[in-house]
Parts: C-alpha cells; structure tokens; sequence
C-alpha cells in the first residue's frame, strides 16, 4: 500500500495523468481503440527503419576506435535528434507546470512542494527517456542487426538525452519565468519548443540533401575542409558519437553528464519553480532581469525552504544575487545614497531617523547642522495609511528633508523578513512623500549589537514594542556620524 | 487546556501586502470558530489578496495571521492541515474522475484511505454527483466542476473551508446545493470564510459580514449592525453603498 502524500505516491499520480493524456491522445480521444492505436504505432515503428537503414547503416561496420569523418556525421544526426527531445521536453514541462493549473491545490495543501517538484520534474524525465528510446529504437536496431551488439549503447545514450533535454528544458523554463513572469513563459516556451522542433525538420532535409550530395565524404574536397574546421578527434564534443560507436567509457561519461544535469535541476532548481503562479502579481523589475540573466543563478537551500515557498522569497534571493553581482543595492524606490544627503538638502532641512517596529514606529531628528540625532515621541502603528498620515505630519512639523530608515540585516548581511518589512514600508511610504529615503544598515550602530542579543533566537518575527526613540537616534546618530565624515 | 476559551478560527492582525499599490493595507480581521463569515467588497478592494496569504500561496509583507491559534507564517504546514481552499476558477483535473480527484486530494492531507473513501462516497451523494462519479471530469459543466472542488475541500475535513467566489456562475439549483452544503458544515461545528461581491448571497448566509475596501476592513458585524453603523435601515445593499461612499470620502 502507497502511503498518500509520499513520493511513490505522487509519481503514480504524474504517471497516471500521463498515461491518459497519451491515451486520448493516440487514440483521438477514445474514437480509435488502444490495440488499434498500438498496432498503428508498432507499425510506424517497423516502417521507421527503412529510412533509418539509409542514414545509418553504412556505419555500422566502423570501428569503435573512429575516424574523423564518423564522427561529424553521427554527432550531426545526434544534433537533430537532440534538438527534437527538447522541443518534446519544453512542452511536457510548460505543460506540467502551468497548464494543468493545480497549483493552487498542492500548494496549499500540507504536502512540502520541493517533494512535488522534485516528483514532477522526474516524472518529465523519465517519460521524455521512454520517448527518447522509443525514437531511437529503429536506428539502434538497424545497427544491431548489421554490426553487433555493441551498438546497443545507443540505448543509454539516448536515455542520457532524454533525461539532459528534461534538465535543459527546466532550466530554460525557469531562467525565462525569471525574466518574462510566468503568463508570458507559458507563450515563449512553447514558442520555443515550436521553433526548436521545426529545426529539427529542416536538419532532417538538410542532412538528406548533403547525403545524397556526398558532401559528407571524405574525397570531397569541401568535406575535408570541413572535417578540417572540426575539433580533434580526442575533443569531448564527440562523446556521444564515440558512445554510440561503442565505447564504454564514452557511454559512461555522456549518461553521467546526462544524470548530473537532471540532479542539479531537481535537487536545486525546483524548490525556484514552486512560485511559477504564486508570483503571478509580483513586479519584476530591471534589477531582476539582470540578475537572471546569471544561468547560474542558484535558488535554493532546501532545509531552509519551508514557508517561504513564494515569490517574496524568491525575488529577495535574486535581489541579493544583483546586489553580490553588481555590486550595488538594486533599488526599487526614489532611494538615495547616506552620503548624498547633505547635497539634497535644502536650507533649514533636517534629517530624521525612523526605527520601523511592528507595532511603534521611532523617530528622531538632526539639528540643523547635522550633528546630533535627538529622539522624539514614538508613533503608535495602526493602520498604514493612518501611521504615514502622523509620521508625514511629523516630519512636516519638523522640516525634514531625508530619511535615514534603519534597516535591520541578519548578522551574516543577508536580509530576513524584518528587512523585507521595512522595504515595504518604504516602498508604500514613496507612493505618499517626495522626501527621499536612505537605509541605514542597523549593524553599523550599536543598536544592533544590543538589539540581536535579545531578538536573535526569541522572536525574529516580533520586534519588541519599544517605547522610546532610543533605536530611532542610534540610528540617526551612526549616519550623521557617516555624512560628517564624507563631508570633511 | 489551561485556557477554555477557543481559540479564533482566523486571526489577522496588521497585514500588508502591496504590488504596484497597497493591495491590503493593515488589515485586522478576527473570525470565530463555528462562524459563517463573508467578506464583502468591491473588486479590487483586496478580498482574494487576503484569503491568499492565508492559505499560505502568497507571502505578506507584513502582519500576523493565526489559524486556530497556530501561527501561519511560521509553521504553515500545520496551518493548512486545517484549511482548505476554493478558488473563484477551481481546478480539476480533466482526465480524473470525480472519486478519483477525491481520493487524490484527500491523500495531500494524508487522510487514509478507507476513510477518504467513506468520506469521498458521502459527498458524492450529497451533492448529487453519483450518476457521474466515475466519468471524467472533462465534459463536466461549470457547475459540476464547482461541486467537485468543493467536495475536494470537504473531504479532509477541514475546521476552516475558505472560498472565493464561490457561487459565480452557477445556475440557482447548483448554488442551492453549495449554499446548503457550506450551511451544513457550520451547523456541524466547521467555520467558513467565503468572499462574494453579491450582496444578497453575504446578506442570506453569513452570520457576520466584514466589508473590505481599499484592502482595509471598513465595517463588521451581522446585518443589523451594519445598518446601524451605516446610519439607515433597508438592504444591505444600501448599507454597502454608505459604507464604501464614506470610506472613498474619508
């Protein structure tokens, strides 16, 4: 008995609704019979190896120790046939993913979605290897019947490019939600797999005419300047030629090229693919898109993947990977720069500081000649609108012209939910004040130090109801102290 | 228990989400358990926003939300044991057959099988699905679709069913029949949440209404407690209108 909600569990899940989508498929939905389908199938099959006894049985007495020219011409077939598993992998997983629109469902069930990831992305594979074998049957026939058993490594090379082109076509699937947002991946993936497959066509004409043009052997002339342009025998490029030929170890290699891949992608890119519709609404902003041109844009630790299954966790990943590759802060508000207050001050303006907690909001000011941060009253948080109306008021009364807001980081520097708070509040106080906003890093006052002693492990969702402005002027304090010193 | 009173169904304290704008901004919201309770609003005003991070598919930006005394955010595994989810588009899936789905969904909350199976034949019945029980749901209208995901959310058993939109689209025989259902599970101590912007489907179910506008809670309590606040008797509908006029004015 399968225990429900585990991973056996989920793949008879995925298994069964593939099987019946192929079902109705080959069978025009139920118009034809299953063995009538079959019988149709088996003999396609069979018919597939008379084309495939014209492209490829003339290698089947090669050596396993190959030639140049071989290669070339075997690599160029696996090319084409590449080509087609991915397109076929691209559209089983834009498929999975967002087509089938239940994402709602599990995600709001208790089951961990890295496990229904994980199952859904394996399942692709393994039916994408089941195609890719079923496609290279006729040819791996051909060439056993003709030059022995050896040729039967075709099989686990083939199962190697099932399981890459799944691994690819999740990547792809990935990097393009990342830049596009997932209503236009759904599109341009399948627009992708639609163009890749109609290459796969093409190659198949262009082969044939270079074939029956013997442009491939060897006497032409041109081919041997090809041949020439081509990299050396020894040259990785060939494995999987070399693999198909024979070669153990070559086989060895392409398949675990092939598993490599597709582990990376379950073990470390589908805990990313769990926001594909729960992001639907976030804004993606240029930062973002940068930052996802990165391929190797790395998403997860899994243990530490449990609630944050969604896209704000996911947006700060790839914000603090923009930060790491560009070395700036990616902004998404009128943010400015501790040092470029003094610049934007108008004369007569002050500085005030705020220190955002859950429940007061801590003020204070600077003196007019920027020296000294002074506390003031805190302001009870009620609603948001109701608590930038008094802190709006506030910092009119006192002709504030910056903000310095401070910005609680986790002690490693990376930014957790409290970070993430104050981002917000700042993001939504722009929409109602000009007044530019600075964030102050809180590890740099001495608030910090004091305040993660306390917080760190009790309750880092919580910060304490503070009462005074104390925090507020610490933090004022550091930044002036940082603009005294740029300005002198 | 040292503490006798129940915990409430769903508590939301300060929460924030905000897109291009304030989607929902600061809301407090309490529901108690055993509570037929609708939020009611204008579109956009932040209902499915809300009901989203509380089933744990949307994170907030900030605030609370407590679900029978279990935090959400922190430990929402044990949060959406508790739940279940309707979304306004319910999904099925086509090449399942309704005791199928049912049995699928049940196992997502890891009900065992025997007992999903009783469960999932219960409801069946009850809502009038046994002449197509073990079809595909793909020819199935809109309406059966909608009664085989609210099956789907009852068959776990789930103190808290929370629904969006719930009675869109469907012909009056089939909203009836959700209608009576969501009726029944109060009656046998379960608490619905339900968001409807049709004012009479709020003003006939639900024992208390929270008005939502502008992703803020702008009025709550039963039928005559809003007529009272809005300042004028007659149809909820009249009360509605007072109340958004006055929060858009204020």
């Amino acid at each position: 008995m399968i225990r429900p909600g585990s991973v056996a569990w989920l793949t008879r899940h995925e298994l069964t609704l593939a099987w019946r989508d192929w079902r109705s498929m080959v069978t025009a939905g139920s118009r034809r019979s299953l063995t009538t389908a079959l019988t149709i199938i088996v003999l396609i099959g069979l018919a597939l190896h008379l084309p495939a006894w014209a492209m490829v049985a003339r290698f089947a007495e090669d050596s396993v120790v190959p030639d140049k020219a071989s290669l070339v011409s075997i690599s160029m077939i696996v090319v084409l046939y590449a080509s087609l598993l991915l397109s076929q992998a691209m559209e089983q997983v834009t498929r999975s993913l967002y087509a089938r629109g239940d994402l709602d469902l599990v995600l709001s069930s208790p089951v961990p979605p890295q496990r229904l990831f994980a199952v859904r992305i394996a399942a692709n594979a393994g039916l994408i290897s089941i195609m890719a074998v079923v496609l290279a049957l006729p040819f791996v026939d051909v060439l056993t019947i003709a030059g022995g058993p050896r040729w039967l490594n075709g099989i686990g090379v083939a199962i190697a490019f099932g399981v890459g082109a799944s691994a690819i076509a999740v990547a792809i699937t990935l990097g393009l939600f990342r830049l596009l947002g997932p209503r236009r991946t759904r599109l341009v993936a399948q627009v992708i797999a639609a163009v890749v497959g109609a290459g796969f066509a093409i190659g198949i004409q262009v082969i044939a005419i270079l074939y029956y043009g013997t442009f491939l052997q060897p006497s032409v002339v041109a081919g041997e300047m090809l041949l020439a342009a081509m990299p050396d025998v020894a040259n990785p490029v060939w494995l999987p030629a070399r693999a198909i030929l024979g070669d153990p170890v070559a086989l060895v290699i392409v398949m675990a090229v092939g598993e490599q891949h597709m582990g990376d992608a379950v073990g470390d890119l589908f805990p990313a693919a769990v926001p594909f519709r729960v992001a639907g609404q976030e804004r993606v902003d240029e930062d973002l898109r940068t930052a996802c041109l990165d391929a190797k844009c790395r998403m997860s630790v899994p243990g530490e993947f449990h609630r944050d299954a969604s896209s704000q966790w996911l947006s700060d990943r790839v914000m603090s990977r923009a930060q790491k590759l560009h070395g700036r802060k990616p902004s998404t508000m009128p943010e400015i720069a501790i040092e470029d207050i003094a610049g934007a001050l108008k004369p007569g303006q002050i500085v005030a500081g705020l220190d955002l907690g859950t429940k007061t909001i801590g003020v204070a000011v600077s003196d007019r000649g920027l020296s000294l941060a002074t506390p003031r009253p805190v302001i009870r948080r009620t609603k948001f609108t109701a608590d930038a109306q008094a802190l709006l008021a506030l910092l009119d009364r006192e002709n504030a012209g910056a903000i310095v807001l401070g910005l609680p980081l986790n002690m490693d520097g990376s930014e957790g939910p409290r970070a993430q708070a104050t981002r917000a509040f700042a993001r939504n106080l722009a929409q109602k004040t000009d007044i530019p906003v600075a964030f102050w890093d809180e590890r740099l006052s001495t608030v910090a130090a004091e305040r993660s002693l306390i917080e760190q492990d009790v309750s880092r969702a919580k910060r304490a109801d503070r009462i005074d402005s104390a925090a507020a002027a610490f933090i004022l304090q550091g930044a002036l102290d940082r603009i005294y010193s740029a300005g002198s | 228990m040292a503490d006798s009173a129940q915990p409430a169904a769903l508590a939301i304290a300060d929460l924030c989400k905000t897109f291009e704008r304030p989607a929902v901004d600061g809301l407090d919201l309490t529901v108690r358990a055993g509570e037929f309770y609708a939020l009611l609003g204008p579109n956009g005003a932040g209902k499915t926003t809300t009901l989203r991070m509380v089933v744990g598919l949307l994170n907030p930006d900030a605030g609370a939300i407590s679900v029978f005394g279990v935090d959400a955010l922190a430990d929402p595994v044990a949060a959406k044991r508790m739940m279940a989810w309707v979304s306004d588009e319910p999904m099925i899936y086509d090449k399942l057959t309704p005791r199928e789905y049912l049995e699928f969904v049940a196992g997502l909350w890891g009900v065992e099988a025997g007992v999903a199976e009783a469960s999932a034949n219960e409801l069946i019945d009850w809502l009038g699905l046994g002449p197509h029980a073990d079809e595909r749901c793909e020819g199935f209208s809109r309406g059966m679709r909608q009664k085989v995901a609210l099956a789907g959310a009852l068959v776990h058993d789930p103190k808290l069913i929370i629904l969006d939109e719930p009675l869109t689209g469907l012909d009056a025989g089939t909203a009836r029949q959700v209608k009576d259902v969501l009726q029944a599970r109060v009656h046998a101590g379960g608490t619905v949440i339900m968001t409807t912007h049709i004012l009479e489907v709020a003003e006939r179910m639900a024992e208390r209404i929270g008005v939502l506008a502008n992703g803020r809670l702008i009025a709550e309590g039963t039928l005559a407690e809003l007529s009272l606040r809005a300042g004028r008797g007659g149809s909820l509908e009249d009360v509605f209108l007072t109340l958004v006029a006055g929060d858009a004015a204020a």
